[in-house]
This record gives C-alpha cells, sequence and structure tokens, in this order.
C-alpha cells in the first residue's frame, strides 16, 4: 500500500534453511536424542557446542550436569528472555570451555555461582539446538 | 613520523531532530576550520558508522563524510580501530591530511531493535542474547566475584553523566557527530603509540572481566597519569578503570557509557580531550577504547600534546 509521499510499506519474511555445518549437525542430532556431546581437541580441549578449529578430533560424552559460571538478571538484560529463563553461562561436566544457555529457575537466589544444574531435553523435533539446564534440588 | 590531531569538533545531543547529513557536515567543516585547511587538502577520508539501521550504504556514508574521489574506508567496528587506521595511513606515508569522521543516531534506531545494532558492529552473540543480556551478565559477574557493586556501578554512571549532561540521571542512547583531521606534525594529540588487543563472542574460559582485557592492552605502556575508558557500560568502564593503578585523573570527560550514540562514541571523547590539552589540560595520557558488547575488543591509545598544544 502506498502512502501520500509515495513510499510502500512492503512486509518482508523470508525463510531460511541452512546447514548446521558436519560438527553442528552431530551436535543437534545428539541433543535430539537426549545425548549431550563435545567436540575434543588438542588446542581448546572439550567444546560444547563443538568449535571445529580445523584440527583432526573426537567426540566424547559430556554433561548431563554442570555448574553454573554466571548469569543475566531479567530485570537487567533488555527483555527478550521467557519468564522463569535466565541466558547464562555454563561448565558442562567434562567439557573445558563455558557454554551458553538458558536455565530455568523460580526466583535467582539459587543461581550462585557453581551451583549445580542438570539439562533438561526437549523432546519435540522442533526443540532448540542446547537444552535448558535446571538447578539441582539435592546434589 | 607520528601521526596526531590538527582540528576537531563534535556534537552530542540527546536526541538530533531531522537527518544526520547536515549535522556531520557541520562538525566536517568546523574541524576543518580548526586545522585551518579546505576539504580539497584532505586525501583520505574514514568513516566509523556501523548502524546498519540507518540504511546508508558505504558510498553514501563517504559522500556523507566528504570521501569523493578520495582514498576512502569505512570501519564499523569501532573508533580505536579507525584511529589505528588512520594513524598507521599517516605513519606509513599513505596519506598526509586524513579526515576521520563519526556518527550515530542511537536514540532513534538502538532500542528499535533489540539486536542494538548500535552497540554491536561485531554481532559475535550466542543465539538468542542481546547486547543488554550480555551485560547483565557480565555485570553481573563482576558482582558475584566481588570486583565492583552495584552501588558503585550507579555511582559511576551518575558521575558520567554530570560530566557529560550536567545531570547525573544515567543516559540513555544518544546521538552525535564528530570530525578528526589528522596530520603529521600536527599541532594538537600526538599518538605515540597504539595497542590493541580483540576476542571473538564469549571468552571460552567465562571469564568476562574486562580488566584483564585492558592489562593486555597496555601491558607495553607507560603509566599515563591522565585516563579516558571509553566502554559501552558503566560497570565496564568503572571496572576497566581498575586495570591502569596509579591513574590520578580519569575520565574527566566523562567516558562513553552516558554519552553513547555507536561504534563512534570514543570520538567524541578523543575531540575533547584534544580540546582540553589545548587549554592546558593534561599533556600526556591513555584513552582506551572498549568495542563490542562485553568491551572485549580493546584500542589504547597513549597521546602526548604536540608543539602547539604543549603547555
Amino acid at each position: 500500500m502506498s502512502d501520500e509521499r509515495g513510499v510502500r510499506n512492503l512486509r518482508w519474511q523470508p525463510h531460511f534453511r541452512h546447514s548446521a555445518g558436519k560438527l553442528g549437525s552431530h551436535f543437534i542430532r545428539a541433543v535430539r536424542e537426549g545425548k549431550l556431546v563435545g567436540w575434543k581437541t588438542q588446542s581448546l580441549g572439550v567444546t560444547v557446542p563443538p568449535i571445529g578449529t580445523g584440527e583432526a578430533g573426537e567426540w566424547v560424552e559430556v554433561g548431563p550436569r554442570a555448574a553454573l559460571v554466571t548469569y543475566a538478571p531479567n530485570d537487567n538484560a533488555g527483555g527478550g528472555i521467557p519468564a522463569g529463563k535466565f541466558f547464562a553461562t555454563v561448565r558442562i561436566d567434562g567439557a573445558d570451555v563455558v557454554t551458553a544457555a538458558l536455565v530455568e529457575c523460580d526466583e535467582t537466589a539459587g543461581l550462585t555461582p557453581g551451583a549445580v544444574l542438570t539439562a533438561k531435553f526437549a523432546t519435540s523435533d522442533d526443540a532448540a539446538t542446547l537444552p535448558i539446564f535446571e538447578l539441582v534440588a539435592n546434589p | 613520523m607520528k601521526a596526531g590531531i590538527s582540528g576537531a569538533a563534535y556534537t552530542l545531543e540527546r536526541q538530533i531532530a531531522g537527518g544526520m547529513d547536515a549535522v556531520v557536515q557541520d562538525v566536517i567543516r568546523r574541524a576543518l576550520a580548526d586545522a585551518a585547511i579546505q576539504l580539497a587538502d584532505v586525501d583520505m577520508v574514514i568513516t566509523v558508522a556501523s548502524d546498519a539501521l540507518d540504511g546508508m550504504m558505504v558510498p553514501v556514508r563517504s559522500d556523507m563524510a566528504g570521501g569523493f574521489g578520495k582514498s576512502y574506508l569505512n570501519i564499523p567496528s569501532s573508533s580505536g580501530h579507525a584511529l589505528m587506521a588512520a594513524a598507521s595511513s599517516i605513519e606509513a606515508g599513505d596519506a598526509e591530511t586524513v579526515l576521520l569522521v563519526g556518527w550515530g543516531a542511537a536514540s532513534k534506531l538502538a532500542e528499535f531493535d533489540s539486536r542494538t545494532n548500535q552497540f554491536d558492529p561485531f554481532y559475535l552473540r550466542p543465539l538468542g542474547a542481546s547486547v543488554a543480556t550480555l551485560q547483565a551478565m557480565q555485570e553481573q559477574s563482576l558482582i558475584d566475584q566481588g570486583l565492583i557493586s552495584r552501588e558503585d556501578v550507579e555511582s559511576h554512571a551518575s558521575r558520567m553523566s554530570e560530566i557529560i549532561w550536567g545531570e547525573s540521571e544515567p543516559a540513555t542512547f544518544c546521538d552525535g557527530a564528530v570530525a578528526i583531521v589528522l596530520q603529521q606534525n600536527a599541532a594538537g594529540l600526538i599518538f605515540d603509540h597504539i595497542g590493541f588487543g580483540s576476542r571473538a563472542q564469549i571468552p571460552l574460559d567465562g571469564n568476562l572481566d574486562p580488566a584483564i582485557w585492558v592489562e593486555e592492552a597496555t601491558d607495553k605502556l607507560e603509566n599515563p597519569g591522565f585516563i579516558e575508558i571509553c566502554g559501552q557500560s558503566p560497570s565496564l568502564e568503572l571496572r576497566a578503570l581498575a586495570a591502569i593503578p596509579g591513574a590520578k585523573r580519569t575520565n574527566a570527560h566523562g567516558g562513553s557509557s552516558q554519552g553513547w550514540f555507536g561504534p563512534a562514541s570514543p570520538l567524541r571523547n578523543l575531540a575533547a580531550l584534544n580540546a582540553a590539552v589545548g587549554e592546558g589540560g593534561p599533556q600526556s595520557g591513555l584513552l582506551i577504547d572498549l568495542a563490542g558488547p562485553l568491551g572485549q575488543h580493546v584500542t589504547a591509545i597513549q597521546f602526548r600534546a604536540g608543539e602547539s598544544h604543549a603547555a
């Protein structure tokens, strides 16, 4: 539709499909099967999600437990994070680097550095590429 | 031959009405007049404007900044990177006079889109994380480690806002434009050394402390005495200041977090610093540009007063 200045307002909603790559595809398939895997290389150790460095590497099973590194309080995080979830970095058991992930939690009191978490896998085919983590009540 | 500033001008407002082109051209005219040269004397133009949402393609940016028919470079990442490119061109003899121009209309554009392009020219963020999310996480991490407190951050933000706007109310995004003329044998600030360090995405070790990154970029520099640290959030600026022990005067021009109009914001501090040195202010010091959502792209610019600025 044109307005009086001769400007046309159009909506463009392109859809994209693209490969997650050799490592990424393997990782996503594993998550859909309820497993967490890391890619182990000499230079970076075990990375989750996998980081390709050009070196040879091997898959190793990691998690499902993890430790909280830090999180973003939602009142200061600019919106966009669903209620009851927090954007965080976690160190998954067996991984050598941190992983950015969502942590599910009713209140922030339990979100202290080092808090024990466990992965909660979604069951849908459209599930995210990473599980959500939740606090372990009695680690 | 070291590069230095021979003329500079800037405009900073909470919100600039109308388009940016007239504002950009005004600061260019004033900077050229300050350097006592004309646009025809400029042989290279460099712009800092990563605001993809302004819809300005690189050729348009060039034309806005007076780059038609001249060597031209658009550096969308940071003021520090653009200054490095300008200084390198002069020191290598590729250009005698460089016009460095930066602008941004963050008040209109930055909060329009949660990606806040004005904040993050690098676009290196975990899926789903906005710039604000990452900065909130960095602040929480620094608080958890006992490196800063929320009260200290609020106090720093108020102090910076007071310097920039004359009122302590913490600021949101604003609009601004800066033009700086660089030449050999410049009369204003001379750049003795420019150090830098960069990290992509969230550091793999999970450590979000900007003081570590600043230490890496400044370890070869002498204690400068005067320091201006320009970051995108007050917590990051505050913590980065801790990396330079013994600094006596810090952020006399308010840093950048409370006067943020995009990656070009630290150029405003540089222009203000150049004017202050000319008026008998600090004769040497260090300006640190912390670009990227976490400030993980550090440029440390060591300066001293040029001949006409020397007290």
